[in-house]
């Protein structure tokens, strides 16, 4: 009868609001249609009637103020990154980062190029990385269903964490950016 | 109290029937498609967003106009036809007051969208301002025949007028008012081919381009009530009223099936091209009922 | 002897000063005074002799015998009272310009004292030996006067003169050698004694030679070429004096000819008329337009010599051609150089009291005798006074248009201005004098509106509309002259108009109205094109109103014809069915709050005049009250259209004002009480929301200095209160529930429908959606949007602009919660009018019902405030504040906007629509229009060809005139 963890309140109003929240965020995931690089065309297909991405909620929204998911398809170059922190910044809390392919945790193809940044993660916070150069549509399908479980579980708080961190991002992206003519907060 | 439960019955029955019709669309895409309550999902997602931006004044109450706008005509309409209660606010108003206090939320609507800084949402605007012009002739055009024919403006009126069986309603007593007014039903529910409003990676989604999170939950919510709303009116004004709860789901459903079916097969029109289409077909059609009822 | 030397003082005056001016300038112009003003002190004394002050009998008189014997060897002189009023006038011309002469030409003052002997000396003579004897001296002062001045083409002016002169000369003294061998007599009088071929030869020389000498048309050319070349000095004084003598004398002349039936006057004068003034239409100089103006008048004559006869002739001609002459005096002091300068509210009035009084407008005293002149005309001769009217009407034109067009390029030289001012000062104080003595005429007991209630409304509507825009005449932006003073007498005569008891006094009111607010707009930087189209359309529906009213003998109970004309009159004046233009043209151009004046208080005034032409008519309804509907609806609708696609703030509310209005006529062509009912309740709805509308596009422009949509936007921010008085209006206007505008587009289709109009009613409705196009416009081009950076300077309307608007959006909101406030009034007024058909809607409480329709204004209303309330306490107190972000921060593909300028949206803003409507060519009242001022021009060119500038073809055209009278009369007798 000896617990090692303090006792979950059952029927915890907070608590079961943000269950039943976080299995609607999940359930009804709008990615902004904005294709960054190549694996965008992978993305094309998903809403096809072959892969189907509505069944899953998933819907592809045209301007950033309506979208949750901001999908980085591929390879990343500056200056895409500079567009890509704005439209990261008008999404609107919570917001989920999914990166494709290898060149968005290590360079990949790219990793010597002089245009393209090699760790995402510096500058803008990932929440779900899918692998494969570029992912197939099941692969991404496959990602999804991985954000949704780190959604539901409240672990998928890569946006809390740019808030928070905002001056280390902050710095990361004028590094690279040369022509920074953004203004700093851009919400 | 009736209102409450209209207003309810209409926003849960709102969302399901978007459900429905993503369903359906789907199926006819050859898709799975999305669960039934994926609409109920999304708003309740929209809602407990943790932020928002606004952009003025106008911006932030057009939600509201546009909600209002929609719960007015709501309650103008006749719920259930032979329980008075269901009359709701309809005592209050004709059938003129009811076809412009629809402008009400537009017009809210509008104004937000202007406010919103982005030149897209008044592109949207005026388009859409364009094509009402011109389905609201044909529109009005076969309210008025069906009015003048059967010597009423109230809408309890007109619909008392359909009880006496399906043959008296006025889709059969009025076919061609009726054919122009459900051409007009198209532009009215934003279905495609005149879905120029809205317009989806078009422009690039119409007034509610800035809108987020919470304010659009608001703008969802809206339009379900709205479509409930003029599929009420429809049903009201063509199809005999409903004389209990089952049949009016039922009608409606199959009403905006019809719109959804449509929309699923067409790409859309340019603007011209849907004004010249509405100024010529619908308003024809309406126009001959108009003649027989004159003569 | 004081009669002789009233006369005769000049003419020593003459002699002494033909030696002075050489050596000594001073002495001369001292010696001129001296003479003048001991004339004047004569002649005064006379007239008061006779007692000519009242105007009553102008025919009293003092016979004055000089010399021995009878004439030609001695001169008999007849001072009648008129005349010495005459005389006063001339001496008062002389006196005020004769300085000029004596700085610029010292040695022409002789000649103008002996021009002044023989004016004065025509105007008395008795005898027609005498009168050729004061032709001579005129003619030949003429001559010299215009040779001796320092103008350019005077030796052209001169010839032509002299040419004139002597063909006069000739044809004259051969009448009087007929007459003298017919009778052996040789005064006037002995004219009337001719009988058979003698009596024919005499009357047509002695014609040919009073039409030569008037100047009237045909023989006008040389006027023209003279008045054109003299310079401005010495035709103004030959207007004020010697014209002057002859049109009196041969006013006298002229019912003494024995020609058998005087009708031939009227018809060579009205034909004459019509065709120089259609000539006169293409008139570039001042001095041509003068001549015309001068002609027009000596037509005029001619009518009158034809149709009138005793005192009422008398004195119609005697004020006629003694206040047209000074007001050509006038004119012709301001002088004719082409130098720029900004006016004066002086400059104005100097320059715009001759023309209203030569266009005849109240309460000048041309005003007083044209009425009457032309209300006999209409009862006794009615194609001769279309001719008239319609003369009148082309003569206003270019009048106007010379006023418009110079007064901006005037200089008023050093020395001008005593000569017109004394010349207008004359005007003004006649003015006063004789309104004075006619005040009899006028009623203000109000029986033309024959419903008090209805009076009340309207002077309710036009005292507060007035009241509402003069507090922001104090923002005056720019190069604007001040123009509250014509605002208040515009406003305060409208405000009179409803208790107007007859024709004349309805006609006076109006006209003066129309005319003070047309010299407000002239206020406007810029504005004189916008004020020359609203004097044009303003004097073409005053004529229309004229014209039925003088049809109708001076009241209002007619019905046919006159009412016709009295409602075409009300059109015009809306800017209905094509007659849109001035509209366009002027509201833009109108200066502050102008604009909200016009459109929303004084286009109610053709609103009255239409429901008083039903009333009286037929008790209710006009006969073609279906017709006027039909107007009024696509007017309605294509006014509604222009308005989508105007491109600036004001021009769209001219177009809006024509649309909003359509659907008054509409109610009023029902003729059935919802119509009327409907009618009445959106004259006061449009009054509102216009003024409203107007004053923020005043505000607007005051604070950024600009009206067009392309440099506008976002204003929402800096002038929220602005907006918020806009959005009500605008709601309003759309017809929105539950504010107030709804109220009056549903009485106004449940009328339609009563009737059974439903055409009627689809065109009405369609207008009113395509009102939602312009309505967005505005809003958006204005108040939404992006705000551009050279805007960002702007502030809050200031307070006298605000207030106004405030206490109409105020009472916008309780006339849409409480309709049944207005109603209850109304109602129960239309049911007592008996011409007026249909039901009344039923009002129960706050809900009013019609036969097929229900509407409960307070309780939409409190379910709108209700929903709208719940939905805001629930939207404000669910979560998290929002976040306010800047302007530019929008989803603009992940980039920023380099400048607002680039993202609002105000350019061709309904071109889709635009593109939808190409099937349909560019809207048709304008080419109308131009086809119509066309047409015009070119018959006046034909006309033109006549006046050739060769002195000798004008010598031809005497001797042709010569023939075809005896042509016509010989037959004819």
């Amino acid at each position: 009868m000896y617990c090692n963890q303090p006792p979950k309140k059952p029927g915890d109003k907070k608590e079961v609001l943000q269950k039943i929240t976080n299995m609607a965020r999940a359930n009804s995931l709008w990615v902004t249609a904005y294709g960054t690089g190549c694996g965008s065309i992978e993305l094309r297909p998903l809403g096809t009637s072959r892969f189907d991405m509505e069944r899953f909620g998933i819907a592809m929204r045209p301007t950033p103020r309506q979208a949750d998911v901001l999908i980085i398809s591929g390879y990343l170059a500056t200056k895409t990154l500079k567009r890509v922190i704005r439209v990261y910044e008008q999404i609107q809390d919570p917001k989920y980062i999914m990166a494709l392919g290898s060149c968005t945790i290590n360079g990949g193809m790219y990793f010597d190029s002089y245009n393209t940044l090699n760790v995402l993660d510096k500058y803008l916070p990932v929440d779900v990385y899918v692998m494969g150069c570029m992912p197939r549509p099941e692969a991404i399908i496959d990602g999804f269903s991985l954000l949704m479980k780190k959604i539901k579980e409240g672990r998928a708080v890569g946006w809390k964490h740019y808030r928070e961190n905002l001056d280390y991002y902050r710095e990361n992206q004028k590094q690279i950016i040369k022509n920074w003519d953004l203004p700093d907060y851009n919400w | 109290m009736s209102i409450l439960l209209t207003v309810v019955t209409a926003l849960v029955w709102g969302l399901l029937l978007g459900g429905i019709s993503r369903n359906v669309t789907a199926k006819i895409h050859g898709r799975v498609g999305p669960r039934v309550t994926q609409n109920f999902i999304d708003l309740w997602k929209l809602f407990r967003k943790t932020s928002s931006i606004h952009h003025g004044g106008m911006f932030w109450m057009a939600p509201l106009f546009r909600i209002t706008g929609a719960i007015a005509v709501l309650l103008m309409v006749p719920v259930v036809v032979g329980h008075n209660i269901n009359y709701n606010m309809s005592f209050a108003g004709d059938i003129f007051l009811l076809l412009y206090i629809m402008f009400f939320g537009c017009l809210g609507m509008a104004l937000g969208a202007g406010n919103s800084g982005h030149p897209y949402s008044v592109v949207a605007i005026s388009r859409g301002l364009a094509q009402m012009s011109s389905y609201e002739l044909s529109f009005s055009i076969a309210v008025v025949a069906v009015a003048v024919g059967l010597h009423t403006l109230r809408i309890e009126g007109i619909v008392a007028a359909q009880q006496a069986g399906v043959s008296s309603w006025n889709i059969f007593r009025f076919p061609f008012a009726s054919a122009g007014a459900l051409i007009a039903f198209l532009p009215m529910q934003m279905a495609y081919p005149f879905s120029i409003v809205l317009a989806p990676q078009e422009i690039p989604i119409g007034p509610p381009t800035e809108y987020s999170s919470r304010f659009l939950s608001f703008m969802f919510s809206g339009r379900a009530l709205f479509s409930v709303a003029k599929l009420l009116l429809f049903v009201n004004l063509f199809f005999g009223g409903a004389s209990s709860w089952m049949a009016l789901f039922v009608k409606t459903f199959l009403l905006y099936m019809y719109a959804i079916v449509v929309s699923s097969v067409f790409p859309r029109f340019r603007t011209e091209q849907s004004i010249k289409f509405l100024w010529l077909v619908p308003t024809t059609l309406a126009l001959v009922d108009l003649v027989r009822v004159m003569l | 002897m004081v009669k002789a030397l009233a006369v005769f003082l000049p003419l020593l005056g003459a002699f002494v000063n033909a030696w002075l001016p050489g050596k000594h300038p001073k002495a001369s112009r001292f010696v001129s005074y001296i003479i003048l003003t001991a004339g004047l002190g004569f002649v005064v004394m006379l007239s008061l002799q006779l007692g000519a002050w009242n105007l009553e009998d102008l025919s009293d008189s003092v016979i004055f015998h000089s010399g021995v014997g009878v004439p030609p060897l001695s001169i008999n002189l007849e001072i009648t009272a008129g005349g010495t009023l005459v005389a006063i006038a001339m001496y008062l011309a002389v006196i005020f310009s004769i300085h000029r002469f004596a700085l610029h030409t010292p040695k022409s003052q002789p000649l103008i004292l002996a021009m002044l002997t023989a004016s004065l000396g025509l105007l008395f003579a008795t005898d027609i030996f005498n009168s050729f004897v004061f032709l001579e001296i005129g003619s030949i002062a003429t001559i010299g006067l215009t040779a001796a001045s320092k103008c350019g083409s005077r030796w052209e002016a001169a010839i032509k003169v002299a040419l004139v002169s002597g063909l006069v000369t000739i044809l004259y003294l051969l009448a009087v050698a007929v007459l003298y061998r017919s009778t052996g007599m040789l005064t006037l009088q002995a004219l009337g004694t001719l009988t058979g071929g003698s009596a024919v030869l005499v009357s047509i020389l002695l014609l040919t030679v009073i039409v030569t000498e008037l100047k009237a048309f045909p023989l006008t050319g040389w006027g023209l070429d003279f008045y054109q070349g003299a310079s401005s000095n010495v035709a103004g004084l030959y207007s004020a004096t010697w014209s002057l003598a002859v049109l009196m004398w041969a006013a006298r002349v002229l019912p003494l000819l024995p020609i058998g039936n005087p009708i031939i006057y009227a018809w060579i004068g009205a034909g004459g008329l019509v065709l120089s003034q259609l000539a006169g239409l293409r008139a570039g100089s001042a001095g041509r337009i003068l001549g015309y103006s001068t002609s027009a008048y000596a037509s005029l004559l001619l009518v009158a010599a034809g149709t009138l006869t005793g005192a009422f002739y008398t004195q119609t001609v005697l004020i006629l051609m003694v206040f047209s002459s000074l007001a050509k005096f006038s004119l012709f002091m301001l002088g004719n150089p082409w130098k720029n300068r900004r006016w004066s509210g002086y400059g104005t009035i100097l320059m715009l009291a001759p023309v209203l009084l030569l266009a005849g407008i109240p309460p000048l005293p041309v005003f007083w005798a044209k009425f009457a002149f032309l209300g006999y005309l209409a009862s006794n001769f009615t194609v001769i006074f279309y001719a008239v009217l319609a003369g009148l009407f082309l003569e206003a034109v270019y009048l106007f248009r010379f006023w418009a067009d110079r007064s901006e390029k005037i200089q008023l030289k050093p020395f001008s201005k005593p000569s017109a001012t004394a010349g207008v000062f004359v005007i003004l104080i006649a003015a006063v004098w004789i309104t004075r003595l006619l005040w009899t005429q006028l009623d203000f007991s109000g029986s033309i509106v024959t419903s008090s209630t209805l009076r009340v409304i309207f002077h309710v509507l036009f005292g507060a509309g007035t009241l509402l825009c003069l507090p922001g005449v104090f923002n005056r932006i720019g190069s604007e002259r001040n123009y509250w003073f014509w605002l208040l007498i515009s406003g305060a005569s409208l405000t009179l108009l409803p208790a107007a008891g007859n024709g004349i006094t309805f006609y006076i009111l109006w006209e003066i109205s129309a005319f003070a607010a047309v010299v407000g707009v002239s206020r406007g930087s810029g504005a004189r094109n916008g004020a020359f189209w609203y004097a044009v359309f303003a004097s073409f529906s005053g004529y229309l109103l004229l014209a039925g009213i003088l049809l109708s003998r001076g009241s209002f109970v007619m019905a046919g014809l006159p009412a016709l004309l009295m409602t075409l009159a009300a059109l015009v004046k809306l800017g209905q069915f094509g007659t849109h233009l001035w509209n366009v043209r002027t509201y833009p151009a109108a200066p502050g709050t102008m604009p909200a004046y016009l459109s929303g208080t004084a286009s109610k005034a053709a609103v009255l005049l239409l429901v008083a032409v039903a009333l009286n008519a037929t008790g209710g309804a006009l006969p073609w009250g279906r017709v006027m509907a039909w107007a009024g609806a696509l007017t309605a609708l294509a006014g509604a259209v222009l308005a989508a696609l105007a491109p600036d703030y004001k021009k769209l509310l001219a177009y809006a004002s024509v649309s909003q209005i359509g659907y008054i006529l509409v109610g009023l062509g029902l003729a059935s009480i919802l119509g009327w009912t409907a009618a009445i309740y959106h004259t006061i709805h449009h009054m509102i929301f216009k003024m409203a509308l107007f004053l923020g596009a005043a505000s607007v422009l005051y604070r950024t200095g600009t009206t067009r949509f392309n440099n506008l936007g976002g204003l929402v921010k800096k002038m929220p209160l602005t907006f918020a008085f806009t959005l009500i209006a605008v709601i309003s206007f759309a017809g929105v529930p539950p504010l107030a505008g709804f109220g009056g587009k549903w009485l106004l289709y449940n009328g339609l429908i009563e009737a059974g109009w439903l055409p009627i009613l689809i065109v009405a409705m369609f207008a009113s959606v395509v009102a939602f196009l312009y309505s967005y416009r505005l809003l958006h081009g204005v108040f939404l949007g992006q705000l551009s950076p050279k805007n960002a300077h702007a502030k809050e309307a200031p307070l006298t602009l605000l207030l106004p608007q405030g206490l109409l959006a105020a009472s916008i909101m309780v006339l849409g919660f409480k309709p049944t406030l207005l109603l209850n009034i109304l109602v129960p007024v239309l049911k007592a009018i008996p011409g007026l058909s249909g039901l009344a809607p039923v009002i129960q409480g706050d809900m009013v019902l019609t036969t097929m329709g229900t509407w409960n204004a307070w309780m939409v209303g409190i379910m709108v405030m209700v929903v709208f309330g719940i939905a805001f306490v629930f939207y404000w107190i669910s979560g998290h504040k929002p976040k306010y972000v800047g302007q530019l921060d929008i989803g603009f593909a992940g980039e920023m906007p380099p400048s607002a300028d680039e993202v609002h949206y105000s350019n061709n803003f309904y071109r889709p629509y635009e593109r939808a409507l190409a099937f349909l060519p560019r809207i048709h009242a304008e080419k109308l229009f131009h086809g119509v001022s066309k047409t015009f021009s070119m018959l006046g060119d034909g006309v033109r060809m006549l006046f050739t500038g060769d002195g000798r073809t004008y010598l031809a055209h005497s001797l042709l005139f010569l023939v075809l009278l005896f042509v016509f009369l010989n037959g004819g007798m």
